[in-house]
């Protein structure tokens, strides 16, 4: 799997999501997936942003993004498989609540070969959170989720 | 300085993950060794990509270390999914929390992210 070194903190992106709040989303909490699916290939970026505008779509918009094979890895769980991850986000995004949205803000991005990185915050709802995707085939094969 | 074990064969997720953490009690050389010239630690504050960036930023968080700080160090979460390792960890009065992300590819860290939460 030959990795383009480009590492770029991607600025357009970023101000993308935070033009429209309901795009931010993306990066909540909890996706992971150790995939390796093999459709047309989607780039580390284009599913990054994929993942950060589904949010705005729903639940079946989300799970474009994993596999059967794909993992999110918590401070206190792992979700392995279509199911248990449609579940963590099903939940999430019940969780919810008004004011979320307008108030989440990415403070850092950038994407590195197949890996993706993202912090953000939804203050008072959370006060700092991390992701990293793994991006393989074009799907989340692994998603990391802390927040603080 | 890899011992003649790890010249032999590849090193699993797991041992680099384990390497990397015991690396902090042996020094900047036992560290930089997990990482090559194509190895990125990505920040909040931006990526640091390359074996002399690498040990800079290793040695001056090292400078930075007191003893406290590892007594105070405690890992709250630790997990290797496939190539992945995930980490969690807190070292009370200095970090309140923090969290690692490793790619580990051909026995090396190939990607790390980093974040400290205030």
């Amino acid at each position: 799997m030959a990795r383009n070194s480009n590492t770029s903190r991607t600025q357009a992106s970023r101000r993308l999501v935070l033009s429209g709040s309901t795009l931010a989303l993306a990066s909540l909490p909890m996706m992971s997936l150790c995939s390796e699916a093999s459709a047309a290939t989607r780039t580390t970026k284009t599913v990054l942003e994929h993942h950060l505008g589904a949010f705005a779509k729903g639940l079946d918009e989300l799970m474009k993004d994993y596999s059967a094979s794909s993992v999110i890895l918590t401070h206190d769980k792992q979700y392995r498989g279509l199911a248990p991850i449609r579940g963590f986000f099903d939940g999430f995004l019940k969780s919810v609540k008004p004011g979320f949205w307008e108030a989440f803000k990415i403070n850092a991005q950038a994407i590195d070969a197949e890996v993706a990185y993202l912090v953000w915050e939804a203050k008072p709802f959370v006060n700092i959170a991390t992701d990293t995707l793994l991006v393989r085939g074009g799907k989340i094969a692994v998603q990391t989720f802390t927040a603080g | 300085m890899s011992d003649v074990i790890e010249s032999h064969r590849v090193r699993s997720t797991q041992e680099v993950f384990a390497h990397h953490l015991q690396a902090f009690s042996q020094g900047l050389d036992a560290l930089v060794s997990d990482y090559t010239e194509h190895s990125s630690i990505v920040l909040q504050s931006g990526t640091i990509t390359g074996l002399s960036g690498i040990r800079q930023f290793f040695e001056t968080l090292l400078k930075d270390m007191r003893p406290e700080f590892w007594e105070a160090f405690k890992i709250q979460r630790q997990e290797v999914c496939a190539d992945v390792a995930h980490l969690v960890w807190e070292a009370k009065a200095f970090v309140a929390m923090a969290t690692d992300t490793l790619l580990v590819r051909d026995g090396k860290i190939l990607v790390q992210t980093f974040t400290t939460f205030a």
